[in-house]
């Protein structure tokens, strides 16, 4: 399972894919046995939560939540060998199955944000419907509630040693699917926008924020653009991974 | 009444309560509930984790044990 999470990060897939392993209420002595060599997270269940029961998983069971938590799969690992090249790739085509973005409308926004917040489709990308100036679409794009006026997309701007330079780094909240730098560009005064000669690198790897909105934590590190006496502007567009 | 059509009509009813308990299941989401990360290598030891933190994520949850 380990293996398989390493594969999926790997891959260019909608909706992220997170694994996680829970122990039978009565095992917790051999935790240790179970985590070495690997990093999934390891989940103790507790006779007064009894997880398992709840959810009706049966031993050595993995059950696939969809984007909104139901039940999407079961993949048994008694019944079907992950050494089995054929049953390997059937778990993770399941998986890959339920992280697929359904846009039935077309509209860039993804079903099952528009029906967890509007409860239908019918809201459009450029409309606003909390009035806070941020369409639709940029909401979905920063994790943002599009019904609360005070829940807006915003960066972080720090300025960190870089040598002899200051660099920048901004640093904001993207959804899941994986995004790349698609352009960047300077200006002087918000006008004549060139491309940049040194694009912004990664500052850290990706953050999965874990906060019930899908996205991830990104910080991109501006060398050129804090070089002493630089004055102006830039932006950057992120796309997809194609 | 011919067993055989019986027989079906069980067969079909039973496949019929199958479906509606997968549909039933899949429509609504899961139970939530709260355990930490108990394993040290994982980024979130230590974290109270939940199904809800996986929202907007595809999640998978393996019931094995540490045996």
């Amino acid at each position: 399972m380990n293996d398989l999470q390493k594969e999926l990060r790997a891959e260019r897939v909608g909706f992220n894919i997170e694994i996680l392993g829970i122990n039978r209420t009565n095992y917790a002595s051999f935790n240790a046995t179970a985590t070495a060599g690997r990093n999934l997270p390891w989940l103790q269940d507790r006779f007064d939560l009894a997880v398992a029961e709840k959810w009706k998983a049966t031993y050595r069971d993995v059950r696939i939540l969809d984007p909104v938590n139901r039940l999407s799969g079961v993949f048994n690992l008694t019944s079907q060998n992950l050494l089995l090249p054929t049953h390997y790739t059937a778990l993770k085509k399941l998986l890959l199955e339920a992280a697929k973005v359904v846009d039935s409308d077309g509209d860039r926004l993804p079903d099952l944000w528009e029906e967890k917040h509007f409860g239908n489709l019918t809201p459009g990308p450029n409309e606003d419907a909390d009035h806070d100036g941020v369409s639709n679409l940029a909401e979905w794009a920063h994790g943002t509630s599009p019904l609360n006026s005070s829940s807006r997309p915003s960066v972080r701007l720090t300025v960190v040693k870089n040598g002899a330079l200051n660099s920048l780094v901004a640093t904001f909240r993207r959804p899941a699917p994986a995004m790349s730098l698609a352009s960047y560009e300077l200006s002087p005064q918000l006008g004549d926008w060139q491309p940049g000669l040194k694009r912004p690198v990664l500052a850290a790897p990706d953050a999965n924020l874990f906060d019930g909105t899908g996205c991830f934590e990104t910080s991109f590190r501006f060398d050129a653009a804090a070089e002493p006496g630089t004055q102006g502007f830039f932006r950057i567009t992120l796309a997809p991974v194609p | 009444m011919n067993p055989l059509s019986s027989g079906a009509a069980r067969v079909s009813l039973a496949l019929l309560m199958a479906v509606m308990t997968a549909f039933a299941r899949a429509a609504t989401p899961e139970a939530d509930w709260r355990l930490p990360d108990e394993n040290p290598n994982s980024p979130r030891f230590h974290a109270s984790v939940s199904p809800r933190d996986y929202v907007f994520q595809v999640s998978a949850f393996y019931f094995g044990s540490a045996e």
